[in-house]
């Protein structure tokens, strides 16, 4: 037999590389895996020295491994286990004193916190014809804190194929055994528990433009403290332990907007959250993301997010007397404020595997909020988060 | 697939359940019919050929990615001829009316054909307004291909598979004799021209019998060059024998463009073995099986 033709080894070796593509493409055995890991590094600001009374202005440092596991089984099931390792180091704002002008200024807990947290999520997905059930087990440890957690998701499609309704159950069950040491803690072992309903309306409005609103109620019952943290009693000249109500229900609306542009082969992801609580906060999330393609492989997205919250309605920097409700709290969390973010990631697809980057930074501030902030807390928080990840489905 | 399938295979001890092998070369033919037929509104072809004028294009699955890879190396080894987008010239040719297109029609189908137009850059392919592709020249042998490698994968070891005529090979007979495959007649499609022995690789051909009308006196068939807009002159019809049977499909298709003259002649430069029949019913080429 003679020397094949360059021609022919051309068209021979494209035939035989469609054949060998069909092979895989015909034989989706239903188990499908993919594999994920993230790394993120958080870093708290320092706070500045002049709010700062007794010790640094050092914070939280948190450096967290996330890992995942999706695996597909047959054509209906998907089982997937989610695998967090964080390690926390630094100090957290303990309460908030008048300084000699009488401005709040920060007391940090004393000696760095070092810990270590582990959390495990599972869940088993079915889904078929339109309709998908989810039920997911979880397990959250720390050397001062446990909780465990499950829910229950159902979703279907209407007939028009252009609707879907899903709603959810969950619950969690929390511990809290406060490490002891120089300060006295709140509690030295207390239980919390959370319930969850939501239900979510998704609509495809046309070929490019999609909104989903979900509405979720969580209900908050036992010690809703924080045991490290207390508040200044002015009157008193000495702290009490954090102190809140021991329950605390929450609503919280969202609605995403995702809509494409063909022409700028990019979509713009609008996100608005409305969130109100029992205890009086109020707050607004505005959330703008621009996911530009750069062909088939590379996206990057430019966001930014907006907050604003009003305070709870026990919060106060420091208190002149007791309450005579008995609450105190100073956490900057709980005080009026707004927050800025603005945010940078790019992924990049590539035959199975896919790679990430994101870069956050995170700037809170009175000024930032919707209504006029009399006090700012001086515990406010900056931040910068990068991470990066990688995936790989086979 | 629009025409007849079969699927031979001898069962030989230690081999897989034969049932389940024809059930699951079965499916595989049926996946890729539904995945390429241009009448079904979820497949791969109306995706594509939807996205024809839109700025994103369209991004297509690895196994369409290879089947265009493929056609985009036939189009430029066959000089133009082989051409998925030539499925456009079919609204100025209809064979049901019998009806041979005026200038301006033809011109105007012409306008949405050619595969250089067609922007592929993988995974994204971007038609241009108006253009859509046609696997229908491809998929049937493709289909063949896959059945047998299905079947391979099932334990087969002797059998073949043929589709509308188009046939690839598992392998030879239990005791190593080739099937013998015989070649239509193009002026009588009952009758064999010529029968061949194939113990390997796939035989594929294309012929001016499948779908045609005369008028004036000139033969009109379904196979219509890209370049100019009317039907393939010349030869009656070509057979060739290539490893795939893919590839035996697009050369036969392409032989058949390139008519009596240089058809058969491109064949032996590529280096197949073909049997071409011209319409008054001569052979050229041999065919010494594989």
């Amino acid at each position: 037999m003679r020397k094949p033709s360059p021609a022919l080894l051309a068209l021979g070796a494209s035939a035989l590389a469609a054949l060998s593509a069909g092979r895989a493409q015909a034989q989706p055995d239903g188990n499908d895996t993919q594999v994920d890991y993230r790394y993120s590094a958080y870093r708290e600001d320092a706070l500045p020295q002049d709010r700062v009374v007794a010790g640094t202005g050092e914070r939280y440092a948190v450096d967290t491994h996330q890992f995942r596991l999706v695996q597909t089984a047959g054509e209906t099931t998907t089982l997937s286990a989610d695998l967090t390792l964080e390690t926390m180091s630094g100090a957290s704002p303990r309460f908030v004193q008048p300084d000699a002008d009488g401005n709040p200024v920060q007391v940090m807990s004393g000696a760095s916190i070092e810990d270590k947290r582990g959390d495990l999520q599972v869940s088993m997905k079915r889904a078929k014809a339109g309709r998908s059930a989810t039920l997911s087990l979880g397990y959250s440890g720390e050397e001062d804190y446990s909780a465990i957690n499950g829910a229950v998701e159902g979703g279907f499609e209407l007939d028009d194929r252009m609707t879907t309704l899903s709603f959810g159950l969950g619950y969690s069950d929390d511990t809290i055994d406060p490490s002891q040491g120089m300060t006295p803690t709140g509690t030295l072992h207390d239980k919390r528990s959370a319930a969850t309903v939501y239900g979510s309306y998704a609509r495809v409005l046309d070929a490019v433009t999609a909104v989903q609103t979900t509405v979720s109620f969580t209900a908050h019952d036992g010690y809703l403290g924080d045991p490290y943290k207390e508040a200044w009693i002015v009157n008193a000249a000495n702290t009490v332990p954090d102190a809140r109500p021991d329950g605390r229900q929450q609503v919280s609306w969202l609605t995403r907007l995702r809509r494409f542009f063909k022409g700028a082969d990019a979509a713009l992801h609008a996100d608005y959250r409305y969130y109100h609580d029992d205890w009086e906060v109020d707050a607004h999330t505005v959330d703008l993301a621009w996911h530009q393609n750069f062909g088939a492989m590379l996206r990057v997205a430019p966001g930014v997010r907006w907050y604003s919250q009003s305070q709870a309605f026990f919060y106060e920097p420091f208190y002149n007397a007791p309450r005579s409700d008995g609450f105190a709290s100073s956490d900057y969390r709980l005080s009026p404020y707004g927050a800025v973010s603005a945010n940078l990631s790019a992924t990049w697809d590539f035959d199975g595997w896919n790679a990430g980057l994101r870069y956050e930074r995170y700037e809170s501030s009175p000024d930032y909020a919707l209504g006029k902030v009399a006090v700012e807390n001086p515990g406010l928080v900056d931040f910068d988060v990068a991470s990066l990840s990688v995936q790989a489905r086979f | 697939m629009g025409g007849p399938c079969e699927l031979q295979a001898h069962v030989i001890d230690g081999a897989d359940d034969a049932s389940a092998a024809f059930v699951a070369a079965e499916a595989e033919v049926r996946r890729l019919e539904a995945r390429y037929s241009r009448y079904r509104d979820d497949s791969v072809t109306t995706l594509i050929n939807r996205s024809a004028g839109t700025e994103s294009g369209c991004v297509v699955d690895a196994e369409t990615a290879a089947l265009l890879d493929f056609a985009d190396t036939a189009f430029e080894q066959s000089g133009g001829l082989f051409d998925l987008s030539s499925g456009a010239l079919r609204r100025a040719w209809d064979f049901k009316a019998q009806r041979v297109p005026e200038a301006n029609e033809l011109a105007q189908a012409l306008a949405c054909v050619g595969w250089q137009r067609v922007d592929w850059q993988w995974p994204r392919l971007f038609l241009a307004q108006g253009m859509e592709l046609d696997f229908g020249g491809i998929v049937k042998e493709y289909a063949a291909d896959r059945a047998v490698d299905v079947l391979r994968a099932h334990g087969v070891r002797h059998g073949l598979a043929e589709l509308g005529g188009d046939i690839a090979i598992v392998g030879p007979h239990p005791d190593g004799a080739p099937w013998q495959v015989g070649i239509r007649h193009p002026r009588d499609p009952g009758q064999a021209i010529a029968t061949i022995p194939l113990a390997h690789g796939a035989i594929a051909s294309s012929g001016d019998y499948e779908r045609w009308f005369e008028t004036g006196g000139t033969r009109y068939c379904h196979i219509l060059n890209p370049l100019t807009g009317w039907p393939a002159q010349g030869l009656a019809s070509a057979s060739v024998v290539a490893p795939q049977c893919l590839l035996a499909g697009a050369a036969s298709t392409i032989a058949m463009l390139k008519g009596a003259q240089h058809g058969p002649a491109w064949l032996d430069a590529l280096g197949l073995a073909h049997l071409c029949v011209t319409p008054g019913g001569a052979v050229v080429g041999a065919l010494g099986g594989a």
